[in-house]
């Protein structure tokens, strides 16, 4: 939807998509490979946070053609997310807090 | 629709939120020892192969190749489907061990939180099975082509939801038994600069 106009020139090709598929699967495949190793916690949860974040950049900029999008849809998107995340971790500083 | 996307993080945000403040402070009935990481890990790939569904729809239908663009949305939706029934398998488990939304925090926060991405999911479905009759009487072409990239949007929006909960909540949050949990979550804090 994402475009101002209604043109789709610019949107890549099936070969594109497939391709961001099958990395999708292998970073779904090593986040459980992750889970079931018997590394620290911090080095799992490094690795569990960091491929998160690639699959959701990655289904967010090609899926989702935001990298070929005005800036401006980016921002309605982003701007949220960062306060998201800010309650998210507001909420865990309070909770950290109050178990202690 | 990126507006509406934006307003959905928030709501998702909050569920997501309110999981993770809850987390290891169940005091009775099964908690986070419960989720099935493999059967979860097969639904989070059908979900991921739906969006490269929802995807090659779209393109197909940019090129005029109606046919190819009935195939990819009905897969879609298909897949979307089996997602579902993978939910609804998993919160039947959970029933028959005990944990209902009622039993303790862990089934309040997580069930209305995957419920209501399960939610998302059944309106995204009904959506695609609707674009998708729509273009045998010629109201989906290649002409209108957003039509579907706007459906694209909130399907593949519903996709990194579940790319966050899987990942955060059931990868993370569940790490392997209840001291696995506390282990993770003072990981996860120290990583926000909290711990």
């Amino acid at each position: 939807m994402a475009h101002m106009t209604d043109s789709h020139q610019d949107h890549p090709g099936p070969r594109l998509y497939i391709i961001i598929a099958l990395i999708l699967g292998v970073l779904t495949g090593i986040e459980v490979a992750a889970f079931f190793l018997e590394l620290t916690s911090w080095v799992v949860v490094w690795i569990l946070l960091l491929l998160s974040l690639t699959k959701f950049l990655m289904v967010v900029y090609f899926f989702m053609h935001l990298r070929m999008d005005d800036n401006r849809f980016a921002l309605l998107f982003f701007i949220p997310m960062v306060i998201m995340i800010s309650i998210v971790v507001a909420l865990l500083a309070l909770f950290q807090n109050i178990t202690r | 629709m990126w507006a509406f996307l934006g307003s959905d993080v928030l709501f998702f945000g909050t569920l997501i939120a309110t999981h993770l403040v809850y987390r290891g402070q169940s005091v009775s009935g099964p908690a986070e020892n419960i989720l099935d990481i493999p059967i979860t890990s097969i639904s989070t790939f059908v979900l991921l192969m739906s969006s490269l569904a929802m995807v090659l729809a779209l393109s197909g239908l940019q090129r005029g190749k109606m046919g190819e663009a009935r195939f990819w949305l009905a897969a879609t939706a298909l897949l979307g489907s089996v997602f579902i029934g993978f939910q609804m398998y998993e919160f039947a488990e959970f029933a028959n061990e005990g944990l209902t939304p009622r039993t303790n925090l862990f089934g309040s926060t997580f069930l209305i939180m995957t419920g209501f991405h399960g939610t998302h999911v059944v309106i995204g479905i009904f959506w695609l099975w609707s674009l998708f009759f729509a273009t045998f009487n010629g109201k989906i072409h290649q002409g209108n082509s957003l039509e579907v990239e706007i459906a694209g949007l909130y399907w593949h929006f519903v996709d990194i939801v579940w790319i966050v909960i899987f990942g955060v909540v059931y990868l993370v949050g569940a790490y392997g038994t209840e001291e696995h949990v506390e282990e993770a979550g003072h990981a996860a804090a120290a990583i926000l600069g909290l711990g």
